[in-house]
């Protein structure tokens, strides 16, 4: 056991050092070679690389970034909800065999193997009601979802544009108070 | 191989919780709490994945850990918009010179 | 159960059962698309958000009313037949108290009692934002999303059967209001107020949900029904020993959800963010939130108490330690929060400081009512001792209500929120005497003293912890400093009294005018007050809630 996971311990590391190698040597051979300043400048995100670390970030990455996190992490829903549809849309197959469906009822409800017998084991229709029932749930929760991302759009916090032309009128509106 | 057993989950996750505090504790930097904070989320979901794994808690505990980081999440985009909505009005994320307000 | 009955009975007993019941928050959540629905497509020019959002908890506050009457009737109710039968009240759903949606939430008439009253209390508050203007045009509905969004958190924490649903329930009631103490825009008070508010709350919902992941483990369960029995399975006969690790995991996870619940109740020792919180937000959300969350939080923290109920001496032992802790927590935050409230110059800091010290009275209920249960098999003793709670929090939800709607008022007309802003205030105009004397009534009901409301619910609390006492001596000691602080209260809310009747207006200030409508509605707050003290309501809400503290206890 333990050799094993040694082997493959030594092929992951080897096997990641190659395909970050090979690419490059690859591309060392390939790729025109006609430098700009801009071009050798090493990148980061549209950001100036070298001065001090602690420059504040374009604001407008944090907009984006808080945005992504609520609605990325909302997927974390997904997952058991997607072992128990996958498993109870399996089992809404009426030709399965029983040992099949005994199989697939101790795997669906997390229960030890032969824990089913035909007496208890999830009959197609029962399994199609369950898969309706939570396909039923996940669009109520994903079209709320999708009001919220709805009304972000429109108030125009994902565009890139709108915080530019905020920053130009602010930048104005600095500049008229200065004057004065 | 064998298993790690209980405990062992369990003092990673104690040790996760402690850092987490010590963490929250020291730190002066907004931002530097709220990471001290995702550690101590993290030591209970460690917890309670452990917990389901080797108790009769069984995949409530797995539910539990979703929850969390859905929660987890949501609270940390909640901090960093406050945050940023501080520093926009002090120029600062220091704790300590929030000072305007006496408690 | 066998599998396909299981899933038969959550299909078709169990979903059907629990959406009956919490189909007035669904009506919120509903209410919170809607608002966001109506801003995405520009209709808050002709439909203003702030009706939307009283609209649904209007409708949401009468499927909880149709609730209470259907469970206090058994449905035979004439003439309210029809709007049993619009919210599709049946004697299975509605009419029989139990754990629903698989246990995690639970329905009986304590719950529906606190739901009615929180939302009756969101309607009163949209009143008051709509009264003052707090939330503009532009974004009321990201402010009405908010306020409703925490209300549904407060909502689901007085049914919570789970400890996850504890946690999830706390953290839906904070994380809105995190955002609401900052959202007055570009004050910098405000943001500071907020962004203190966030990193201790975050740091101490950690905190508590590191207890939870012990308290779940260490049982082996998330659901409250099996949290006692589990405890005393798990101990047998061994006595109660801190050399135990059974009693100390358990006891250190109950103390660090304890942590977590006394922060939402703003007691002392966790109290630092309350002051400024109520500081930096405007005074309409500083009310929302000193009587709103504390009454979700004490359902909650009622529920998870009784949790741990049982005859075994463990469990016994565990409820007497229970008990003593809020009890040392209840004689902290009296006596810290009155004494720190002398000091104040800001009218909104100084009623923090009161309400920190309220929370101190109240949880002294809940300190007598896990020392009586530890003691003696005296549950009409224990329900006496819930049923005072809420007589409390029913009285103060005015009382504070009042006190904050006063200082939003006086706040538009004088952009002042400082004691001294006060002087001379009863010498305006007729509508400002009017609301003047409600100030008074709320103060003098807030120090407790007879005929108001504040006293009666005062007095149901120290005689429970007094009955308390017989069982544990410590009792007494925290029912002597309940006693002193009442009257060390009386100084502080006189102060400011003195400043609105005796003391002459600043020279240069113009007699402060409030609105005719403003008045009726400071007015409409505070007869509660004077009814709850004076009246046969009395009677009446003193019976309902001891009807309502019994079915906790199966009596």
């Amino acid at each position: 056991m333990f050799d094993l996971a040694l082997h493959f311990l030594i092929f992951i590391i080897a096997g990641s050092v190659a395909f970050v190698l090979l690419p490059l040597l690859i591309g060392q051979f390939v790729r025109p070679d006609s430098p700009t300043p801009e071009k050798v400048a090493t990148y980061e995100c549209g950001e100036p690389t070298i001065g001090s670390s602690y420059v504040q970030f374009d604001i407008r990455f944090y907009v984006v970034a808080l945005l992504f996190i609520i609605f990325d992490v909302e997927v974390a829903f997904f997952f058991p909800w997607a072992t128990i549809f996958g498993g109870a849309t399996q089992l809404a197959d009426p030709r399965l065999s029983d040992a099949a469906r005994m199989n697939l009822t101790d795997r669906l409800f997390d229960l030890l193997p032969g824990t089913t017998t035909q007496e208890t084991m999830l009959s197609a229709s029962d399994a199609l009601q369950m898969a309706w029932t939570g396909f039923g749930d996940i669009l109520v929760f994903f079209a709320v979802l999708m009001v919220g991302f709805a009304y972000v759009w429109k108030r125009g916090d994902l565009d890139w544009v709108r915080s530019l032309i905020q920053e130009k009128k602010n930048a104005r509106e600095a500049a008229s108070k200065a004057s004065a | 191989m064998e298993s790690v057993g209980l405990s062992g989950y369990l003092i990673v996750g104690a040790v996760l919780f402690v850092c987490g505090v010590i963490c929250m504790a020291t730190k002066r930097n907004g931002i530097g709490i709220l990471m001290g904070v995702e550690l101590v989320l993290n030591g209970a979901n460690l917890n309670f994945v452990a917990f389901s794994q080797h108790t009769h808690l069984g995949l409530d505990g797995q539910i539990a850990s979703l929850f969390v980081i859905v929660l987890a999440a949501a609270e940390a985009a909640v901090a960093l918009a406050i945050a940023l909505n501080f520093y926009n009005n002090h120029l600062t994320i220091d704790v300590d010179r929030a000072a305007d307000l006496k408690g | 159960m066998s599998v396909p009955d299981l899933l038969n009975h959550v299909l078709h007993t169990d979903l059907p059962r629990s959406v009956q019941i919490f189909a007035p928050e669904l009506v919120l959540c509903g209410t919170i698309v809607a608002l966001l629905l109506v801003r995405m497509f520009d209709a808050h020019r002709w439909l203003p958000t702030s009706w939307v959002a009283l609209f649904g908890t209007l409708a949401a506050f009468v499927g909880v009313f149709a609730q209470f009457m259907y469970m206090k009737t058994d449905g035979e109710h004439e003439s309210l037949k029809g709007m049993f039968h619009f919210w599709g009240l049946t004697a299975d759903g509605v009419g029989t108290s139990g754990p629903y949606f698989t246990g995690l939430l639970t329905h009986d008439s304590f719950a529906v009692f606190f739901r009615i009253g929180l939302l009756l209390f969101l309607i009163l508050v949209e009143a008051l934002t709509i009264l003052t203007g707090i939330p503009d045009q532009d974004d009321g509905q990201d402010f009405y999303t908010l306020l409703i969004g925490a209300t549904i958190g407060m909502l689901m924490a007085c049914g919570v059967n789970n400890l996850l649903m504890l946690f999830v329930a706390i953290e839906m009631m904070s994380v809105p209001s995190y955002v609401m103490v900052g959202f007055l825009k570009g004050r910098k008070v405000s943001s500071e107020a907020a962004f203190k508010y966030v990193v201790y709350g975050a740091g101490i919902a950690g905190v508590m949900l590191y207890g939870v992941s012990l308290l779940s483990g260490v049982l082996g369960t998330l659901s409250f029904p099996e949290l006692g029995s589990r405890f005393a399975l798990l101990m047998g006969d061994s006595a109660f020993t801190l050399s135990n690790p059974t009693a100390v995991a358990t006891i250190l996870g109950i103390m660090l959800i304890l942590v977590g619940v006394a922060f939402k109740l703003s007691l002392v020792p966790f109290h630092f963010w309350c002051p400024d919180a109520f500081e930096g937000a405007s005074a309409e959300v500083a009310g929302f939130l000193s009587v709103a969350s504390k009454a979700g939080a004490f359902a909650l923290l009622i529920r998870f108490a009784l949790a741990f109920q049982g005859t075994a001496p463990a469990v016994q032992t565990l409820c007497l330690i229970f008990g003593l802790a809020l009890g040392v927590v209840s004689c902290l935050s009296m006596t810290f929060g009155n004494l720190a409230a002398y000091t104040q110059t800001n009218l909104k800091r100084l009623l923090a400081y009161s309400t920190i010290a309220h929370a101190g009275y109240m949880v002294m209920a809940v300190a007598a009512m896990m020392v009586i249960l530890s003691g003696s098999k005296d549950k009409d003793a224990a329900a006496a001792c819930v049923s005072g709670l809420i007589y409390y929090i029913a009285v103060y939800l005015f009382m504070n209500l009042t006190a904050f709607a006063v200082v939003a008022f006086i706040r538009n007309q004088t952009f002042r929120e400082d004691i001294d802003s006060y002087n001379g205030l009863a010498t305006g105009g007729a509508v400002t005497k009017l609301v003047s004397v409600c100030l008074l009534i709320a103060f003098v009901s807030l120090v407790g003293l007879p005929p108001l409301a504040g006293f009666f619910g005062k007095f149901a609390i120290f005689s429970s912890a007094f009955r308390a006492g017989s069982v544990h001596w410590f009792l007494w000691v925290v029912l002597g400093l309940g006693g002193l602080n009442t009257v060390f209260s009386l100084f502080y809310y006189l102060r400011v009294l003195r400043a609105v009747f005796i003391l002459p207006p600043a020279d240069e200030t113009k007699p402060v005018e409030i609105p005719g409508m403003v008045g009726a509605y400071v007015v409409l707050i505070t007869l509660p007050i004077l009814a709850l003290g004076m009246s046969s309501f009395m009677g009446d809400l003193d019976a309902t809630a001891l009807d309502v503290a019994s079915q906790l206890f199966h009596i």
